[in-house]
């Protein structure tokens, strides 16, 4: 706390007598209390932005509360428990993808997966949504063993991987159309294509829009089915910055709307902590979860308040990769 | 223009990959209005790559990209004219060779129908530039192709002055237009037998070739089983060129309509198969795990990703199918028939009526050319998609 304001030279220069009393002078008792009161608030202050600010806990202390506050404000959705990949390469080399893994999302949270590439953030990620499946341990929604991709789980891939075929709408359609339910929900296709802000490109094919364009159709397709999940695997991996924070933005305003589940995995510490309630982070070989922070800034958040840069030195630390980011600094 | 069609000039600008198309119509540095969308600007959309282009030809059309003058045109007409003045202005010769002798009595070397053709090619040209005006992208076109008509206008004037005046090509064996043209209309029922032969043969046998290879090209790209008993059976059959199996197939399949279909039916099947097989595989893996968390089920994955994924390797497949079937067709048709193309020019060639066989010849690039047209103008259809994705 090396800025907090220092106590400076009292103005009214009251002596102290051999033994510590106060010699003379009312107004210099007045100004000592005075300052007392200052320092009271200063810390006071300072115990709420620590509070604020991310608080570590361990897997177990994380998977515990979970439990705890299961059946009340906060239910779980997604249950992944004691969950290990392991992928051979068909000779005799194996990698751990995710070994050991336990991690519960709860309803209408924001979760964000960090780590380095390797950790096995988007095995987890596919693994939740049944596009794989574990060697052991259980994974559930809603007390539901997942054991195959489903439209409750939507899944928004890093390249958007969309049908190069199909324009737009028709994209966006696919959901409706998988399930059966296209002719009956038909106008629906229409309100998704503006609520991302692609009206008017309704009718133009994939290699027509730009990157961030086909990403937000992308999630546009996920979220017609109105899944209690939305999966997503660095959508914005793949976007300049300036595009990225766009869709940031677009993708806080759909998870508001929406108030589905996101689990999203991402490399980029600022992403995380911009979007997320909390942020899990991961090491590589073998795939295991380190640490869960939980982001308490309000919203919306600014990139740049001292709370954000401090939470983003705290993240890059566990990450091991603070070494070249100064200390940042804040005053109150 | 249908909406569809404005929308797609409207995007196509908006690809990463694609300049920006260029509304400068000349070199001078001055801002143009911004040109209003019209026609025309459809094929200026199809822009290429900027490092196809010189720095001087970025601001003309990549297509149709030829010196789009009106003095061409002329001369492309003028050479029709200048053909025609050939035709009457140089004096037949015949050196040494004997009407009955050493070409046939009823060789036939009336110019008549070679003049009025001549006549008719350059008043349609003439006609087609003041048409041309309500029709941006068709006067672009004809301009583009000006250079090469007349080199045609002028190869047909060297050939009949070559064969029909100074006989320096000399028949049976190279007959010149003015033969061509003047037997064409004096046995055109005839000939329209033939061309029907031909085509119904071609089309029954290319439409159940498709087909079979469209349905076994499924079954193998799509169920392991099918793939594992069939794929090394086509492999190997696929090489095998379909003229090969025409012996024991005339002997063995009767009539002989019968034997000719079976040998187109195996000429395009296998490509076809093999190609949608490879289409429906080289699906990315992303597309069918995006399907599956949407909801699909496993026909969805076969009907909406596979099949559209592979459907530009089947029109690839159904190209080669054609040509192949093409090439059995008329082979066949020499060996086995009664009827059709391939037939009339083996039976000419035993009456040694050489003009007869290029007449033939002339009709099938007429025929095949517009059955080509039709499957790519099918393809531009379904392909709609790749328009500016890829190459054309």
């Amino acid at each position: 706390m090396s800025s907090l304001p220092r106590l400076q030279e009292a103005p009214g220069k009251g002596q102290c007598g051999p033994h510590g009393q106060v010699v003379e002078k009312v107004e210099t008792v007045e100004w000592v209390s005075e300052r007392v009161e200052t320092v009271e608030r200063v810390l006071k202050q300072v115990e709420t932005v620590e509070q604020t600010v991310g608080q570590v806990e361990t897997v177990e202390q994380t998977s515990e509360r979970a439990t705890a506050v299961q059946d009340g404000a906060h239910p779980t959705l997604i249950s992944v428990k004691h969950v290990s990949r392991i992928y051979s390469d068909g000779h005799n080399g194996t990698t751990h993808a995710l070994d050991d893994v336990s991690l519960i999302v709860r309803l209408g949270e924001f979760v964000s997966l960090i780590g380095p590439s390797g950790c096995g953030k988007t095995t987890l990620l596919r693994l939740i949504a049944g596009l794989d499946q574990p060697q052991s341990g259980t994974l559930t929604m809603q007390n539901q063993p997942i054991t195959a991709p489903s439209h409750e789980r939507g899944y928004v891939f890093q390249q958007g991987a969309l049908y190069p075929w199909a324009t737009v709408e028709d994209n966006i359609a696919t959901g409706l159309k998988a399930r059966g339910v296209y002719h009956a929900q038909k106008p629906r296709v229409a309100q998704f294509v503006a609520l991302v802000g692609l009206s008017g490109f309704g009718l133009a094919y994939p290699h027509q829009i730009s990157g961030g364009m086909a990403q937000r159709v992308a999630i546009a397709r996920a979220l017609i089915n109105e899944p209690k999940a939305l999966l997503l695997d660095e959508p914005m991996g793949a976007l300049d910055s300036f595009t990225r924070i766009e869709l940031q933005d677009k993708l806080l305003d759909l998870w508001k709307e929406f108030k589905s589940t996101m689990v999203l995995v991402t490399h980029d510490v600022d992403e995380a902590i911009y979007l997320s309630d909390r942020v899990v982070i991961m090491t590589p070989r073998p795939g295991r979860i380190s640490e869960m922070i939980d982001i308490k800034l309000g919203r919306p958040r600014s990139r740049s308040s001292p709370d954000f840069l401090r939470l983003r030195a705290q993240i890059l630390e566990k990450l091991h990769l603070s070494g070249s980011h100064p200390e940042p600094e804040f005053s109150i | 223009m249908s909406s569809r069609a404005i929308a797609e000039t409207h995007f196509a600008d908006l690809s990463d990959d694609l300049p920006p198309v260029p509304v400068l119509t000349n070199t001078s540095v001055t801002q143009t209005p911004p040109v209003p969308l019209s026609t025309g600007d459809l094929s200026a959309a199809k822009t290429q790559p900027a490092h196809k282009q010189s720095v001087l030809a970025s601001t003309a059309d990549p297509v149709y990209w030829k010196p789009q003058s009106r003095l061409w045109y002329a001369v492309s007409i003028g050479g029709f004219l200048v053909a025609l003045a050939l035709s009457y202005l140089v004096p037949d010769n015949i050196p040494g060779l004997e009407r009955g002798v050493d070409f046939s009595t009823d060789y036939p070397l009336d110019p008549t129908n070679y003049r009025i053709f001549l006549v008719v090619v350059a008043v349609i040209l003439a006609l087609l530039y003041p048409i041309s005006r309500f029709f941006p992208s068709l006067r672009r076109r004809l301009l583009h192709k000006a250079q090469f008509v007349c080199a045609g206008a002028l190869a047909l004037a060297v050939w009949d002055v070559l064969t029909s005046k100074l006989f320096i090509l000399q028949p049976p064996y190279f007959p010149g237009p003015v033969t061509i043209l003047a037997y064409l209309p004096t046995n055109w029922l005839n000939l329209l037998g033939h061309i029907g032969a031909s085509s119904r043969l071609f089309a029954i046998g290319l439409i159940i070739g498709t087909l079979a290879g469209i349905g076994t090209g499924i079954l193998i790209g799509w169920y392991r089983q099918w793939f594992y008993w069939l794929f090394p059976v086509l492999k190997f059959t696929g090489v095998v060129p379909a003229t090969a199996w025409m012996p024991i197939a005339t002997v063995l399949l009767k009539p002989a309509p019968v034997a000719m279909t079976f040998l187109l039916v195996i000429a395009s099947w296998f490509i076809i198969s093999f190609m949608m097989c490879q289409g429906i595989e080289s699906t990315p893996k992303a597309l069918y795990e995006v399907s599956e968390t949407l909801g699909a089920r496993r026909s969805f994955l076969l009907f909406h990703v596979a099949i559209p994924h592979a459907m530009p390797s089947i029109f690839t497949g159904i190209s080669m199918a054609t040509s192949m079937s093409f090439l059995t067709l008329v082979a066949a048709e020499m060996m086995g028939a009664t009827a059709g193309l391939g037939y009339f020019i083996n039976y000419s060639k035993t009456f040694s009526k050489f003009y007869q066989v290029y007449a033939a010849i002339i009709i099938m690039f007429i025929v095949f050319s517009i059955i080509l047209a039709i499957i790519d103008t099918v393809r531009g259809r379904v392909l709609r998609w790749q328009k500016g994705l890829v190459q054309q």
